[in-house]
């Protein structure tokens, strides 16, 4: 924790707009980033990267300001996207989730095993899949996504194990465990 | 090196962990078919993970966010402060009714128990005023009787008075009064007329019993209501 952050924060609750840009600029790619991967559609993960914001303001009292706080709005943004998807499984599907968020024609040959990887995530659990993608594509480490999940660091382990099992899994299944598969 | 260990192995490069022996690693993947397929998905997806995209927000959700932060903020701010000036009109309505209350109320007067929680005597309607007895009415009619006739018997004593005076004394001769020996004086008057109400007492006292006999063959009368 930063004591930039506590400063920060104690602006924002003064009401200073500034402030509260300078915050919203500083987490709105990591948030976007995780909704975008979690819930895999631009559209929803806009609206709820807007409504986790609004969750931070309205409960920044509640932050300790001895903990860092990037974690506490991780844990925010990782709830409300397990909310809304959630909601989300009650409404018939209207979209193809995995187009909307493909991420565009790979340089090389590698776009069938980045789209692979991609539906090998879509078919964990969600906790598993915040793990996963947490650790391997936000680049957060264990204690920091144990205190984001509210789990102990064994636990985060654990799914984070058993998840790149799956993956692998799929990855064998598909034949990819070719030497000659091109890897740089 | 056994799979086990070549399974920890695995996980442990995905964590960025880097190997501690490395040339046996080498040599169970060459003889492990399983454990080799295993070790190249591994690095197929490490390879694959960094292909992916980071998706960048677009540039007008910043701007958003923050109006609709701003705009929250200012109706929960606004809600906040009609909550409390309603709240101070309902606590000020609520002080001023009660203050009109208890100005309006009489101070000298403390209400009674029985105001408070009445009683059933209080609930109950008035009933019509109790009727006397038989009891009651045998001796009041047994006192009329013997006042009639205690009457009677003064009259009878009156009129022995007026007739005493009317009765002839005998001549005596002035000899033969002085040579008798005169008798004590006679009794009075008021002493003859004692004797004579207590002569006629035991034919009023007849006269009471035979009444107290005559209405205590009479059924009991029926109490006025019944008889509706």
């Amino acid at each position: 924790m930063s004591a930039d952050e506590a400063v920060l924060v104690r602006r924002c609750l003064r009401g200073d707009a500034e402030a509260v840009q300078c915050l919203v600029d500083r987490f709105q790619g990591d948030v976007y980033a995780l909704c975008c991967r979690l819930l895999r559609h631009r559209h929803d993960a806009e609206d709820v990267t807007q409504e986790v914001f609004l969750r931070i303001f309205r409960s920044l009292r509640r932050w300790d300001p001895t903990r860092p706080l990037k974690p506490w709005i991780i844990g925010i943004t990782v709830n409300r996207c397990r909310t809304w998807l959630t909601q989300r499984s009650r409404r018939p599907e209207l979209l193809d989730y995995l187009q909307d968020t493909a991420p565009g024609p790979a340089p090389d040959d590698s776009a069938e095993l980045v789209r692979e990887i991609q539906n090998a995530l879509t078919d964990l659990r969600p906790e598993y899949r915040a793990v996963f993608v947490l650790f391997h594509q936000q680049g957060q480490p264990y204690e920091d996504i144990a205190a984001a999940l509210e789990r102990p660091v064994g636990t985060i382990k654990t799914w984070l194990h058993r998840a790149r099992l799956e993956v692998l899994e799929r990855l064998r299944r598909r034949g990819m465990v070719s030497d000659n598969f091109p890897v740089p | 090196m056994n799979c086990s260990e070549c399974q920890a192995f695995l996980h442990h490069s995905l964590d960025g962990v880097a190997p501690t022996d490395r040339i046996a690693l080498d040599q169970h993947l060459h003889t492990c078919v399983e454990c080799r397929e295993w070790y190249t998905a591994a690095r197929h997806l490490a390879v694959g993970l960094q292909r992916f995209i980071n998706p960048i927000p677009p540039a007008s959700l910043s701007t958003r966010i923050v109006t609709s932060v701003l705009a929250d903020r200012f109706a929960r701010q606004r809600f906040r402060r009609q909550l409390t000036v309603a709240v101070a009109l309902a606590a000020s309505l609520l002080i001023a009714a009660l203050g009109s209350y208890l100005w309006m109320r009489p101070s000298n007067v403390v209400p009674s128990p029985t105001e408070i929680n009445p009683t059933v005597a209080d609930v109950q309607p008035t009933l019509a005023p109790a009727t006397p007895s038989i009891r009651d009415s045998v001796a009041e009619l047994g006192a009329a009787v013997a006042s009639v006739t205690r009457r009677a018997a003064d009259g009878t004593v009156e009129q022995a008075r007026q007739l005493l005076p009317d009765v002839p004394t005998p001549a005596l001769s002035e000899t033969s009064v002085l040579a008798q020996t005169l008798d004590p004086p006679s009794r009075s008057l008021l002493e003859a007329g004692q004797g004579v109400s207590a002569g006629l007492e035991p034919v009023t006292d007849s006269a009471r019993r035979a009444l107290d006999l005559f209405l205590r063959e009479i059924p009991p009368m029926e109490p006025e209501g019944k008889s509706l």
